[in-house]
């Protein structure tokens, strides 16, 4: 009685047309897949590698900033500094410093992807 | 495809070459979309499930084993794929006034061929979405029960309720439809 009532169901349902899947359909996925891929594949560049070249992008400002005394006859020196320009250049500093960083991770990024997608083209 | 096809994707995909999916994609495409658009009855979200479908199995292609068939996998992904779509979307089911019914051959009789697509369209619109992926596998793309277990991962009675359920407000609804229908033409 059931498998009566299911064949019976299966043979009016299956009467809905096939629904095939629209054109392009390939084409997008395969783009959708390299993107993917490029995303997932690893990175050209070691990590030691990274991390090395960017505590070493990070000192250059830390020594410029803080690293050598000034010299006396420095013009700093020689006129009298208000403390609201001592401060503008502490802020300029910083910012140096923040700015180096953001532009240091930003390079590595876009280098790293550059050179993914140069060896996925290449395959 | 055998299990010699599959292994070589995977040695190519390791390589890094996407490519090597491209006769996985066009071999399964419609059996994907298909379920797809028959879980949310909307040919853009298949077709943006169907894609993500795609992507997942790329993703996880080397997990796989080969313990159930490929479509039973892709079958799997594609259920999960398009049940969280539509929770994520919101959508709901239209509330549909019926009495369930038992399976009644003079109801399915009384359709004709050519209005069995428009009666089908509208009755399985208002079944839930899970309720439409058991019917779909079940009945219209033949799978077995064990094999609807393994893609739902419901337990086996679990999936035989919600069948049964299902089947029963199908022809409910069927039924109310027809109903409709004759009183529309009186």
């Amino acid at each position: 009685m059931m498998e009566q009532e299911d064949k019976l169901l299966k043979d009016f349902l299956q009467s809905e047309e096939d629904m095939k899947a629209p054109d392009g359909f390939t084409d997008r996925v395969m783009s959708k897949l390299d993107q993917t891929a490029i995303k997932n594949s690893k990175p050209l560049i070691p990590l030691p590698v990274r991390i090395g070249v960017l505590l070493l992008c990070l000192a250059i400002p830390f020594v410029a900033i803080f690293g050598g005394d000034l010299p006396k006859d420095n013009w700093i020196h020689q006129i009298e500094l208000q403390d609201s320009l001592n401060q503008s250049i502490q802020f300029l500093q910083e910012f140096a410093l923040i700015g180096t960083l953001v532009v240091v991770i930003l390079a590595f990024i876009l280098i790293d992807r550059i050179l993914r997608s140069r060896r996925k083209m290449s395959i | 495809m055998d299990k010699t096809a599959i292994e070589h994707i995977k040695k190519r995909l390791r390589e890094g070459d996407t490519s090597c999916f491209t006769p996985l994609v066009n071999e399964f495409k419609d059996m994907v979309y298909a379920h797809a658009l028959k879980i949310s009855r909307s040919p853009v979200d298949a077709e943006e499930i169907a894609q993500d479908v795609f992507v997942k199995a790329y993703k996880s292609f080397n997990s796989f084993r080969g313990d159930s068939k490929l479509s039973t996998w892709l079958y799997q992904i594609t259920y999960t794929t398009a049940l969280n779509h539509l929770r994520k979307k919101k959508v709901e089911t239209t509330e549909y006034t019926y009495v369930e019914a038992e399976a009644d051959e003079s109801v399915l009789a009384q359709i004709q061929k050519e209005d069995k697509k428009r009666f089908i369209e509208e009755a399985l619109t208002h079944l839930k979405p899970s309720e439409r992926a058991v019917i779909d596998l079940f009945y219209m793309q033949e799978q077995s029960i064990d094999e609807v277990v393994q893609i739902t991962r419901l337990s086996k009675s679990n999936v035989k309720v919600l069948l049964h359920r299902s089947k029963k407000k199908l022809y409910g609804i069927l039924g109310q439809l027809l109903k409709n229908e004759l009183n529309s033409l009186v």
